[in-house]
């Protein structure tokens, strides 16, 4: 009972001292609060090192569970992949094979023909192979053997050679016959309403099953109009193959 | 006497020391309102369930600290603290009931007093077990200091 009223005047006491200065209670408290934070320190510093365990532990189970996740879209990938893959090659399969071969001229300024040397046989009965040039534009297709892995084309320079084409104008495409020239190869039978214009580009349509669709083979110089009937168009083809040992042959099945 | 009092400078360090751990303990888990007062005063409380009287001064200075955390220039809780141990060394020693059951009340007190102000329930059971916890090892230094300290004096 003594110790109790010991208390209640120390309380009192002390309230009084915290109305009249309140700088000196203050004081106190942040003794007070220093003394908590400085007893504090230990459990801080081991429960800071156990909260950054524990958030290096959920980063490392996220990226592991991510990881699954990636490796299982990546087996998904692989198999769509390898699927594509197997469709594509059987899709193609005997289709389209490109080969690589040196090549002469007949002659001086002939142009209409030239002689390859493959290093593997061609089926000329079953395939028709077109003549590529380093740009993979069309420039002639093989039409005879005359030895052993020797073969000729006829080149697009060649009057008698003929190719179902289109010409792209302004993403539009026209249809028309592509007719080979030593110096003017030409497009013909246009629809005299058909607008091209110099400059468009002509590719192969495959139309016919002789040549792959989508080759290039070279540009309109000029258009000319033949008495309102038809019109011509006059392509500009890169005669660049010349100065060139090599050229492509790409056989497909007819 | 002069060993009495180092004994319950050492005695109040101590509870202090692990009052404060609990605390902060308790607040990395969710931080709670009054905690640090609910440790000093569960483990100033325990120093006069023994044999061995200290005169309600632990009770008293922890309810000092308590006053400062809590009130801005009032000092109520260092009477507060020393009459509710009071109140429970009655309880205990005169009408022999078990200190357990006791604590238990006290810590339910508080954890319904956090789930009225709106904190998760999980919560107010995490700071019963961890508060009646705490008390387990506060009694257990107490007996074991303050018996240590009965033998002395014997």
């Amino acid at each position: 009972m003594k110790a109790f009223l010991i208390y209640l005047v120390l309380a009192i006491f002390i309230n009084i001292i915290a109305s009249s200065m309140p700088s000196l209670i203050k004081v106190a408290k942040n003794h007070v609060e220093n003394l908590i934070v400085f007893a504090s320190y230990p459990a801080t510093k081991i429960l800071t090192s156990t909260q950054s365990l524990i958030n290096s532990y959920i980063l490392l189970v996220d990226a592991q569970k991510e990881n699954r996740t990636l490796k299982k879209k990546l087996a998904m990938c692989k198999i769509y992949n390898n699927m594509l893959k197997k469709e594509v090659s059987e899709k193609h399969k005997d289709t389209f094979r490109l080969l690589q071969a040196p090549f002469t001229f007949k002659g001086n300024f002939k142009t209409d023909r030239i002689y390859l040397r493959l290093t593997k046989e061609l089926n000329l009965k079953g395939d028709s192979c077109a003549v590529l040039s380093n740009k993979l534009s069309l420039i002639g297709i093989i039409d005879k053997k005359t030895g052993k892995n020797t073969y000729t084309a006829k080149t697009v320079f060649n009057p008698s050679f003929v190719a179902d084409v289109f010409i792209l104008s302004e993403n539009k495409r026209f249809k028309a016959l592509f007719l080979g020239n030593p110096f003017l190869p030409k497009v013909e039978f246009l629809d005299p309403n058909v607008q091209v214009k110099a400059g468009d580009k002509v590719y192969t349509s495959g139309d016919f099953g002789v040549y792959p669709p989508g080759l290039y083979i070279g540009k309109v110089s000029s258009v000319k109009d033949v008495n309102g009937y038809y019109k011509l168009a006059y392509i500009n083809i890169d005669r660049d193959f010349f100065n060139s040992w090599k050229v492509f042959v790409l056989c497909k099945e007819k | 006497m002069q060993r009495k009092i180092g004994k319950a400078t050492l005695l109040a360090g101590l509870l202090f020391f692990l009052s404060v751990e609990f605390s902060e303990i308790v607040n990395f888990v969710y931080v709670l309102p009054y905690s640090l007062p609910l440790f000093l005063f569960l483990s100033s409380s325990e120093t006069e369930l023994h044999p061995v009287k200290l005169n309600y001064s632990i009770p008293f200075l922890f309810g000092l600290v308590s006053d400062f955390l809590v009130f801005k220039n009032t000092f109520i809780l260092c009477l507060v603290f020393p009459l509710a141990s009071y109140l429970i060394g009655y309880l205990v020693i005169k009408l022999k009931i078990s200190k357990q059951p006791i604590y238990f009340v006290v810590n339910i007190v508080y954890a319904i007093f956090i789930y009225l102000l709106g904190f998760p329930a999980w919560i107010g059971l995490f700071v019963l077990g961890s508060g009646f916890l705490s008390w387990q090892l506060f009694s257990l230094i107490c007996s074991k200091l303050l018996i240590g300290k009965e033998n002395g004096k014997a």
